[in-house]
């Protein structure tokens, strides 16, 4: 029997696939948004239909040509995979290649087709060469989720004279940055507010600009990152 | 040019009757160097061919029955350029280089004596394919080796010429193979040899 052994398990060892190729090194995100945060931030809704888009950093992500015996040769691109609160493996079109040292993601959200459900949280990311081996970096993309604004106040009135202070009342404001805010109302030009202080997570300062036509405006809050909210009819300005 | 006329001479005067060795016992042992040529079924293109043939004339059927193992290489290459919008830095060239070492076993069928000289034969039998796929594109390389298992259908032809025979014969293998460079194809082919069959 000890010669069919070693036939069989020298044969089990010729046949076992192996593959070797560069692999890769994750150094970092970067949203083209925000150039100089570190790790990038992500809003998990909105975006176009493709989603977010973000550009990849790192060293050595490879291509391999695929299938090129068959009929339908092609590019085997590297696979990108998102570990952390949930893991999500991007779909071949959502990830571009530049060259060995960067590629853009097109983050999906909840509302992209399809769409993903990436919970907030910090997220590692791996690439993985077709050809090779595979590089991950823990806690290099932040998913953060969408602002929501729920009332716009004026406490002390309105001032024509002079600036008013408003309170924003809401969900999910992020205390690390600061947001645009504008009142907007059909056939006028928009007012821009400026952030004084984002108190919380439910709350953010800021003051009306004097001189500002009385109306109706809706009031829109945009994050850094992309996200927005715009709450209808939401400040009605008249002076005394 | 004259060479070949007295080449071929000789060849026919040191050929001998099949009858006169064939049913002798001592000429079991069948050794026999290959070269030719390799075509895949696949793009590859075609390829040199080398090989070494160990075999055995058994008893059977009247000493007609050969079974015989054969360890063959060949390296063919594909090169092409490739298009890809989710690449943005342009198109891609490759070149794909498949060594394929083989150790093929056969059943082998010679009809000695059916054509005086000349003994034709053909067989089949399975076969221990080692792939090793090297591409090279976008200014690295990958990789990718599997073994696998594949058969082989072969004829030919043997002239009886000193203690062996010339002999030009003809494969086709079913080789079968899914790596990320080539997909799945049959990586097998058609090949032709030509070598020198040592009876021992």
């Amino acid at each position: 029997m000890r010669p069919y052994l070693i036939a069989s398990l020298l044969i089990a060892a010729a046949c076992s696939p192996s593959t070797e190729g560069p692999t890769p090194k994750v150094v970092g995100t970067v949203n083209p948004r925000q150039p100089f945060i570190n790790p990038a931030r992500v809003c998990n809704t909105q975006g176009d239909e493709r989603g977010w888009r973000i550009n990849l950093i790192g060293e050595r992500f490879t291509p391999v040509p695929q299938d090129v015996l068959t009929g339908d040769p092609g590019v085997g691109l590297p696979e990108v995979t998102l570990k952390g609160p949930a893991t999500l493996t991007l779909d071949r079109d959502r990830v571009l290649y530049r060259d060995a040292e960067q590629m853009s993601l097109d983050i999906p959200t909840r509302d992209t087709t399809p769409p993903a459900d990436l919970p907030a949280g910090s997220y590692a990311v791996e690439v993985r060469n077709l050809g090779g081996g595979t590089g991950e970096l823990a806690d290099i993309l932040l998913i953060v989720p969408p602002p929501t604004v729920t009332r716009v106040t004026a406490p002390q009135g309105f001032n024509f004279s002079d600036i008013s202070p408003l309170v924003v009342e809401g969900v999910d404001f992020r205390t690390d940055t600061f947001p645009v805010m504008k009142l907007q109302r059909a056939g006028a030009e928009e007012v821009e507010v400026f952030t004084l202080t984002v108190d919380s997570p439910t709350r953010v300062s800021t003051e009306l600009p004097p001189g500002t036509p009385e109306g109706t405006y809706d009031f829109m809050l945009t994050n850094p990152e992309g996200c927005s909210f715009t709450l209808r009819n939401a400040l009605t300005i008249s002076y005394p | 040019m004259t060479v070949l006329p007295v080449l071929a001479l000789l060849v026919l005067t040191q050929a001998q009757a099949p009858a006169e060795s064939s049913s002798e016992e001592g000429d079991s042992i069948l050794l026999a160097p290959k070269a030719g040529v390799f075509k895949s079924t696949t793009p590859l293109k075609m390829a040199p061919y080398y090989a070494l043939e160990v075999g055995y004339v058994t008893p059977l059927l009247n000493r007609r029955l050969a079974i015989v193992m054969e360890g063959s290489l060949h390296q063919p290459q594909t090169s092409g350029t490739l298009s890809d919008p989710l690449v943005t830095r342009g198109d891609v060239q490759y070149t794909l280089t498949d060594r394929q070492i083989a150790i093929l076993l056969s059943a082998l069928y010679r009809f000695e004596g059916a054509l005086g000289s000349f003994t034709p034969y053909a067989g089949a039998g399975p076969g221990l394919y080692l792939h090793q796929a090297t591409t090279q594109a976008l200014g690295s390389t990958t990789v990718e080796k599997k073994g696998i298992v594949g058969f082989q259908l072969l004829g030919g032809a043997e002239l009886r010429l000193w203690s062996g025979g010339l002999f030009l014969e003809a494969h086709y293998h079913f080789a079968p193979v899914n790596l990320v460079t080539t997909g799945e194809v049959n990586i097998g082919g058609f090949l032709a040899a030509v070598g020198y069959r040592l009876r021992l």
